[in-house]
């Protein structure tokens, strides 16, 4: 069996002693900005990604995997302990999962959720292993015109899940897309849009750009608003869950592993939509739906199952199309190119040892998060006692540093300040900034495929739409549109990010 | 949250301006560029369709601003905003000539002022204990180039 074998291979990456400190270290670190609010993966693996330069591409990619899915759990153990959404996709976690603590079922509300996320997180992983071969091997046979019409879907899919008004999603993509042209041109070698700066010819730098959008503004906000951080007095008694409340939890994580592992391959899905899309669906389904926001343990077991699966499954379309989904795997791409590495339909069979090595580990590292979020579960509460007055100095820094060692550069912490302030303003002015990181990502080749397509079709943007795949890519992306306009769907998204 | 009623959506508005002054900065900035055609595209030809595209989206914006009902905007605390932001600026401004120690140790103070619940002596000692962690972690462990103490000339 094919399969096997790459499992086999993956398991050889994932268990070499390397990369299994790597590893522990990504889920040490996810779970503790999990954890603490105030500071989310997407901000941190930006701030790391310049150390992790430093590493083998395959451990670093494994490590900031292992942050990115590690703050999926340490989120939880805040929302059910504080009622504290440590991580955005735990917001949903907190309607139930704390009034479970109140009424002292903490414990079993703790062990559900992860062990709902780590057998979430065995499926997904399944899952990939099982997708990813054939969705690379189909991406290998795209030309240009279906490459470019594949992106249009994947952006315009990120707008219609993407928080606001389609018409300012519609405007972020295109600042991204024009940030992103900002370098040299690929055709002639010439500057473009430099506006003479010298450090402008490789581009704008991708860290930077995402440190000054998530970083700045989340320090700003949380300084401007400070959250109380009144630790729950009541001691977890035991850890593991009445047999009705496994029971009931088990079709819960079911129903919410399914959900999540569809959300994570739509772009712009995310954890954070899989998690409401599941928590809704458990209260339809319910038979005691009033149950929910008192305690109902569904309420916790089918969100954090969802926004488990979605982390992993939302690394497929990044590892076998090239294209980010969300603004985390926008970051992850960023990570890949700086070592060096296209994500795309090439890494399955150019890089077999990174890609089925970092599957792997994900089920490794899911292993180890449960064992670190559930004893350990104490130290991490007690992290929450650390007054943000002494953490927030220690992330700028960090920030800027980071920023600076990517390449001696000054100009490059100028950039931080910089889009520091556009990410406060764009927050302001209620603009999601995801569209505008994905299209920054995407529009080297965006435009490079588009260029390619009507080079081969000359000039006739006919191309498009004569081939049968392309077409149907922009029909999907089209439909997407409208169905984002009309007036019931734009009501119900409204509706959904209100909560947020 | 405090926050009043207004007639223009003064959100759509500053976005709007903010695409207006980008597209026309795209356009100036791609001015030089060869377009070419649309068999044969130059490096100009999608940077300004994007300008482009930016301004339109600027104009419907600013109309729709107009329009739209007001919307509650919670106040801007400057207090925060100026002194996180002038962190990497500071940083940026030093680090060539101060070296990293010290550069850290004035931007830790300079973000101490961010929050009015800052220590005097507390952010000094986590000024004084970054520097040295920062140091040790990307130029000890991890070799940076980077410069231990000021240099001039």
């Amino acid at each position: 069996m094919d399969i096997l074998h790459n499992l086999a291979t993956g398991f050889s990456v994932a268990l070499s002693p390397a990369n299994l400190f790597y590893c522990l270290i990504g889920t040490l670190i996810g779970t503790l900005i999990g954890v603490l609010p105030g500071i989310g993966p997407i901000a941190t693996i930006s701030i790391l990604l310049p150390v992790t330069l430093y590493l083998d591409p395959t451990s670093s990619i494994i490590m900031l995997a292992g942050i990115f899915y590690g703050a999926q759990y340490g989120g939880s153990t805040t929302a059910i302990l504080v009622n504290l959404p440590g991580e955005a996709a735990s917001v949903v976690t907190c309607i139930d999962g704390y009034q479970m603590a109140r009424k002292g079922r903490a414990g079993s509300a703790l062990a559900v959720a992860a062990l709902g996320s780590f057998f979430a997180g065995t499926v997904a992983t399944l899952i990939i292993a099982l997708l990813a071969p054939p969705l690379s091997a189909a991406a290998l046979l795209f030309g240009p015109a279906e490459y470019f019409s594949l992106m249009v879907l994947g952006l315009i899919a990120a707008i219609a899940m993407s928080q606001g008004r389609l018409i300012k999603a519609l405007a972020m993509l295109m600042v991204g897309l024009l940030l992103g042209a900002v370098g040299t041109d690929v055709d002639t070698g010439a500057p473009r849009m430099t506006l003479g700066i010298s450090y402008l010819a490789d581009g704008i730098d991708f860290v930077p750009l995402v440190v000054g959008l998530y970083a700045i503004p989340e320090i700003i906000r949380n300084i401007e608003w400070p959250e109380d951080r009144g630790v729950l007095g009541a001691k977890i008694s035991r850890l593991w869950p009445s047999r009705e409340e496994f029971l009931r939890a088990r079709g819960a994580v079911l129903r919410g592993t399914a959900v999540g592992s569809v959300f994570g391959l739509i772009p712009g899905g995310g954890s954070l939509l899989s998690a409401f899309a599941s928590y809704t669906l458990e209260k339809r389904l319910s038979r005691n739906p009033e149950e929910f926001g008192k305690g109902a343990i569904e309420g916790v077991a089918s969100p954090e199952a969802a926004n488990n699966a979605s982390a992993q499954t939302s690394f497929i379309p990044l590892l076998t199309l090239g294209i980010p989904s969300t603004a985390v795997m926008a970051v992850m791409a960023g990570a890949l190119t700086i070592q060096g590495i296209q994500p795309g339909p090439h890494v399955l069979n150019s890089r077999p040892e990174l890609f089925w090595g970092l599957i792997v580990s994900m089920w490794v590292g899911n292993l180890m998060l449960v064992i670190i979020n559930l004893p350990l579960v104490g130290i991490w509460v007690r992290m929450l006692r650390i007054p943000y007055r002494i953490f927030y100095p220690a992330i700028l820094i960090f920030s800027c540093v980071g920023v600076y060692s990517l390449r001696n550069s000054y100009f490059d912490v100028m950039l931080v300040a910089l889009f520091g302030l556009l990410g406060y303003c764009l927050q302001r002015w209620r603009c999601d900034t995801t569209p505008l990181v994905l299209a920054f990502v995407l529009s080297p080749m965006l435009e490079d495929n588009l260029r390619r397509a009507m080079l081969i079709s000359r000039g006739d943007p006919a191309v498009f739409v004569e081939r049968p795949l392309s077409l149907g890519m922009l029909l999907v992306a089209l439909a997407l549109l409208g169905f984002v306009l009309l007036p019931s769907f734009r009501k119900r998204r409204e509706v959904i990010f209100e909560e947020d | 949250m405090n926050g009043h009623r207004i007639n223009v959506n003064r959100q759509d508005f500053a976005t709007a301006i903010f695409l207006i002054l980008l597209g026309i900065a795209g356009f100036v900035a791609s001015s030089a560029l060869p377009v070419g055609t649309a068999m044969r595209m130059g490096g100009g030809y999608v940077p300004r369709l994007l300008s482009f595209l930016l301004l339109g989206f600027g104009g419907i914006l600013i109309v729709q601003s107009l329009f739209g009902n007001g919307e509650r905007v919670q106040k801007t605390v400057l207090r925060p905003l100026v002194f996180v932001l002038v962190v990497p600026l500071i940083f940026a401004a030093l680090i060539d000539t101060l070296g990293l120690p010290l550069t850290v140790l004035f931007c830790i103070l300079a973000a101490g002022l961010a929050s009015s619940e800052t220590r005097r002596w507390e952010i000094l000692a986590v000024g004084a204990g970054l520097a040295v962690l920062t140091y040790v972690l990307f130029v000890t462990a991890l070799g940076l180039p980077m410069q231990f103490g000021p240099e001039f000339g």
